[in-house]
């Protein structure tokens, strides 16, 4: 899952980036507005946390514009401004949730996993396809009792496929997941994952939940 | 003890009015007594006199031709009459009269009061010579004293009377008399009460800038209205500013705190080496030295406007735009700006010294990191009318023009050039205008691209008119 932080104030800026990817999530992050926005224009997100008084171009501006572009990206907005008449004029304006600073940062975490997990449907953290659970919170998956050692890009890309089940995911939208905008990975990097994790999947009796379409991408379907 | 003012009143004008209408009814008793006793004395020496008349010698025998008035006397006068020459009884009336021996001058009637068988009469005596039966003159070998008494029982019971009256009347006057005062002083003091209930009914949440306006109240009143009114307009401006600037300051601190705690609920998260520890503390170190720098600059602030009045003092304003753009040469050349100053000399504001350094100093210190690197930061100082006007203007291409409006809000922050500036400890410009307004100094910004443009008026001290308009030129480097 990639998120993108819009955020002016580096102290809060690194610290969200360092919790994000330590939680599992590709990060992007901005300094001011109107790099934020690019970003957000440009890339593929699954989440944005958003602040609210940035320089360049406003937070608000910045939602109004992307839900004027018909984008559904969820977006937690996050401030300093806690007057109740701030919360609705940011959750009118687009905002999924809101976030007064300062913050505790397992709180920041859950609500994104929790924005993230209401975009794909999924009412609680845990993904049940067939044998197979993954636990979006514990970051873990399983296979009956068996628990697959996987690392944190194979747990990644599991839970997009598994997230995104009975659609295909094309390779671009794989590696936007999970690749900032920083990274210089090889382009084969996702078919190799995709290796990985198809052999230990294969080793725990579901050799056949990823599919591969060819010239699409890759497809999870429910049992 | 204290009393209270209701009390106070209805004690002194209670003993005031018992104390008048005492003597007020001692006089009249006094006066009602003599008179009466006067007439009583005067109708006895009328009748001492009448009765002299009567007696007449007739050689050496004295003959009394009072006996017709003697029995018509009213029996309630109890009235003796003992007629003596020397020590020898002539008349006793009644009989045996056990009237005592008074000696009375000569031809006129001595009043004295004396009881008889233990009741009170008043005894007139007089001492005169019986004239000789058919003629004018008294041959004065031969002098007679006469006596008369009255006993005074009745009059004295009279004068008790009226004394009774007069202090059960008094009496009554006076119970009237503190019911009456009690009321009046009741009514007197209700505006006093309607002052004390719309007093109590404000809310401290919620001050009301005049609570007494609209009152009907006597003259005497107005004066302490007007000024608990005045008082609590200028509590509420002071409570307001407090207020107002107490929010600035903790906002101000809130971003501050939100890094701090980011940084420690992350490396909190999960067990970190060393260098990983170091590194976070580092930066929770750089957080906290601005955030001290912060609240040090704002702990100068809040004594500075708590006294504000007490702290106004004529400021230089010129020297100390002087001051505060050398102190910020180092931060100049960091940012390769070029600074264009035209101070005009001698302008001086009335205002707090510190209160005004800390405004310049922050409003230099924001145009230093929001100026675009390589621009130019104008600062002008001019007198127009009776205002010192002071503008501080800084090259800025990127500004946001349709932000213009919101500078002066709570966590703005101006322009691109804030990611250079990460630890910036500057107070926010909503902070500074609160500031200016405890001077009575007013605070305006506009951008005309590229310039970004801050205009503070503050009041001169002196009226002198000064036509000068800014001229600006280069400063050394």
């Amino acid at each position: 899952m990639r998120v993108l932080i819009i955020e002016d104030y580096e102290p809060v800026r690194s610290s969200l980036a360092q919790a994000l990817s330590e939680d599992g999530f590709t990060v992007d992050a901005a300094a001011d507005g109107t790099n934020g926005l690019w970003l957000a224009r440009h890339y593929h997100f699954d989440a944005i946390v958003l602040d609210i008084m940035l320089p360049g171009i406003d937070g608000m501006e910045i939602l109004r514009m992307l839900r004027q572009q018909k984008s559904s990206v969820p977006v937690l907005l996050l401030t300093a401004r806690h007057t109740v008449e701030d919360r609705v004029e940011g959750l009118d304006s687009g905002a999924d949730d809101y976030l007064v600073k300062p913050f505790a940062m397992a709180e920041l975490l859950a609500r994104v996993r929790a924005m993230i997990r209401r975009r794909f449907g999924d009412s609680d953290s845990l993904i049940q396809i067939g044998e197979l659970s993954i636990d979006t919170t514990a970051k873990s998956a399983q296979v009956g009792e068996e628990t697959l050692e996987l690392t944190a890009g194979e747990y990644r890309l599991l839970e997009l496929l598994c997230r995104r089940r009975n659609q295909v995911v094309t390779r671009s939208e794989i590696w936007d997941s999970l690749y900032d905008t920083n990274s210089g990975t090889a382009s084969n990097v996702v078919d190799v994952y995709i290796g990985y994790l198809r052999k230990k999947l294969k080793s725990a009796g579901m050799d056949s939940l990823i599919e591969t379409r060819r010239g699409l991408g890759y497809l999870v379907k429910d049992y | 003890m204290k009393l209270s003012l209701r009390t106070n009143l209805l004690v002194r004008v209670a003993c005031t009015s018992t104390g008048i209408l005492l003597l007020l009814a001692i006089c009249i008793v006094w006066l009602v007594e003599r008179q009466l006793t006067s007439q009583f004395d005067q109708a006895l020496s009328d009748r001492a006199n009448n009765l002299s008349h009567l007696v007449e010698r007739d050689g050496t025998q004295i003959d009394f031709e009072w006996q017709s008035l003697i029995s018509e006397v009213d029996p309630q006068w109890e009235e003796n009459v003992v007629c003596r020459r020397g020590n020898d009884v002539l008349y006793s009336h009644p009989a045996n009269s056990s009237l005592p021996d008074l000696s009375g001058s000569n031809g006129s009637v001595n009043i004295a009061k004396r009881p008889i068988d233990g009741k009170p009469f008043h005894v007139a005596t007089l001492t005169f010579q019986p004239k000789q039966e058919g003629q004018t003159t008294s041959p004065e070998d031969l002098v007679v004293t006469l006596q008369v008494a009255r006993s005074t029982s009745g009059i004295d019971a009279t004068i008790s009377v009226i004394r009774s009256v007069i202090i059960a009347g008094s009496a009554i006057s006076i119970v009237l008399l503190l019911l009456l005062t009690f009321w009046s002083v009741t009514r007197g003091l209700r505006p006093i009460d309607q002052v004390t209930t719309k007093l109590s009914q404000i809310d401290p949440y919620e001050l009301d800038a005049a609570p007494l306006r609209g009152i009907q109240l006597p003259a005497e009143l107005k004066p302490l209205v007007s000024t608990i009114d005045d008082l609590m307009m200028r509590l509420q401006i002071a409570f307001d500013r407090e207020r107002n600037i107490s929010g600035e300051m903790a906002h101000e601190m809130k971003t501050p705190l939100a890094g701090v705690i980011a940084r420690c609920d992350v490396i909190l998260s999960r067990e970190r080496d060393v260098g990983e520890l170091t590194e976070s503390l580092t930066a929770c170190r750089a957080i906290a030295r601005n955030a001290a720098t912060m609240v040090e600059t704002l702990l100068a602030t809040m004594p500075i406007d708590t006294c504000a009045e007490k702290e106004l003092q004529i400021v230089q304003l010129s020297h100390e735009i002087e001051s505060a753009v050398v102190e910020m040469d180092p931060r100049w050349s960091q940012r390769s700006l070029v600074v264009e100053h035209d101070i005009q000399p001698g302008v001086s504001i009335r205002g707090s010294q510190a209160r005004v350094q800390i405004i310049l100093r922050n409003l230099l210190d924001n145009a230093a990191s929001y100026a675009d690197p390589c621009g130019t930061v104008r600062v002008a100082l001019a007198q127009m009318d009776n205002e010192a006007i002071f503008t501080l203007a800084n090259t800025c291409e990127n500004f946001p023009a349709k932000m213009i409006d919101r500078v002066f809000e709570r966590f703005w922050r101006a322009d691109t050039a804030r990611s250079e500036t990460e630890y910036h400890s500057g107070l926010g410009l909503s902070l500074i205008r609160r500031l200016a307004q405890s001077d009575d100094a007013r605070i305006n910004a506009r951008y005309v691209r590229p310039w970004f443009e801050i205009v503070v008026r503050w009041k001169v001290t002196n009226e002198k008119k000064s036509d000068t308009f800014p001229r600006y030129k280069q400063n050394a480097d």
